[in-house]
């Protein structure tokens, strides 16, 4: 099976512009790691879920359109697998745990820390979003998805991607703010 | 200590910066999909070409040889870490019931005893200098069962997968996936609500895997389940 990557990286030489599974492994394998753990799956678990959507890229590849773009096309799967995830309720991420093992706060002097606990910041508030409305936020403001394709990754009317992006948009800053000025930020 | 944060919070979210996964992640997640798919017709497509240059792309192309080699059932000696490897690529069924998660959930319940037919030790196994065709074909049908009883699993349909692993136990009663055919009965018993079988089961799996990959998530969700009691 072999498909164009489309617009999914920068353009290649054309023996690059052709791919499997294994050459979309090798590409998107950050990305669908990142992907999976922005969607919330536990870190412990990353290795488990990739490699269940690698199956199913493998699987699925032959359907894919080739005259799409591949990485939203990977986070349709990927989005599956985690949802199936997900519905375990032993899966979900004790968020306040796990950022309090970030740093203490109150010790975050130096500026590398600081850094480390922001990105626990944003990762904590991202999973408080619920998972159809993060669906689109991550697609849209981390990968640069226009929202015509959000919706068609998704499966959603052009309406709803937008609501759910604004919507996701408030959950997330509302989110963060609650958990910044836990930490002690104004 | 009180700080400054921008006055948007989304901007800090676009410019999260994804952190790159462990080291040797990929090459771990590159050897389990090799196992999973090495009796797909289509196995070429793993991911087994190394990048084309730094240490952890060679490091992953040797791995991904070595045990790639083990799953087609070649008959390479490769010792326990590679009888490991073997069946390290499948015992996740489906994400939603992954062997350790499992595993905690019937860790409090009653231990029963399970017969289990013996398995040949890794270290057994025998050494040839060329793959043998009946050994694939072996390894292909195997592959072909448990991939029904994977399916079954994922389409929330357990007994049918259920019966597909029973097929697999009669069919290869020491057959080469015989480690991932356990992992997925762990699930499929929990999924049925036959927990005190799945917890025996469970148990023998950690006894009779004890390097597996799965193993260390296996006896962490043992002892997870330990101490709810």
């Amino acid at each position: 099976m072999r498909v164009p990557l489309a617009s999914s990286a920068a353009p290649s030489s054309p023996e690059e512009e052709q791919l499997d599974s294994s050459a979309v492994f090798k590409r998107e394998f950050r990305y669908v790691w990142n992907s999976l753990r922005r969607l919330g799956v536990h870190e412990r678990d990353l290795e488990d879920v990739a490699h269940e959507v690698f199956v199913r890229v493998h699987d699925q590849l032959p359907l894919f359109d080739a005259t799409r773009p591949l990485k939203p096309w990977l986070f349709g799967l990927a989005l599956g697998v985690a949802t199936n995830y997900r519905r375990l309720a032993r899966h979900r991420v004790d968020l306040v745990a796990e950022l309090n093992e970030v740093s203490d706060p109150r010790g975050a002097a130096d500026e590398a820390l600081l850094q480390r606990e922001r990105a626990a910041l944003v990762h904590a508030a991202l999973q408080s979003v619920s998972l159809e409305q993060r669906a689109v936020l991550v697609l849209h403001e981390l990968d640069g998805c226009a929202i015509p394709e959000v919706a068609t990754t998704l499966g959603l009317a052009l309406n709803t991607a937008y609501s759910r992006l604004r919507l996701g948009r408030e959950a997330f800053r509302t989110a963060f703010r609650r958990l910044a000025q836990k930490r002690g930020y104004r | 200590m009180r700080r400054e944060l921008p006055s948007d919070p989304l901007l800090l979210l676009r410019e999260d910066a994804a952190p790159s996964p462990p080291a040797d992640a990929e090459a771990r997640v590159a050897s389990r999909l090799a196992a999973s798919l090495a009796g797909s017709s289509s196995v070429a497509g793993a991911p087994v070409t190394p990048k084309s240059s730094g240490g952890t792309a060679k490091v992953l192309a040797e791995r991904f040889v070595r045990w790639s080699v083990v799953p087609l059932g070649v008959g390479v000696a490769l010792g326990a870490g590679g009888q490991a490897l073997r069946g390290g690529g499948e015992l996740l069924p489906q994400p939603a019931t992954p062997v350790a998660s499992v595993v905690a959930v019937v860790a409090s319940a009653p231990v029963i005893s399970v017969e289990v037919a013996p398995e040949p030790a890794a270290s057994s196994a025998a050494v040839s200098s060329a793959p043998s065709a009946a050994a694939k074909n072996t390894l292909s049908a195997e592959r072909n069962v448990l991939d029904r009883a994977r399916k079954r699993l994922a389409a929330d349909e357990p007994l049918e997968a259920l019966t597909f692993l029973e097929q697999h136990s009669q069919q290869f009663p020491r057959g080469q996936l015989s480690e991932e055919r356990e992992a997925m009965r762990v699930n499929v018993l929990v999924l049925l609500g036959r927990v005190a079988e799945a917890k025996a089961r469970g148990e023998a799996f950690v006894a009779r895997y004890p390097s597996s990959l799965m193993g260390s998530s296996v006896r962490a969700a043992l002892r997870s389940g330990d101490a709810q009691k």
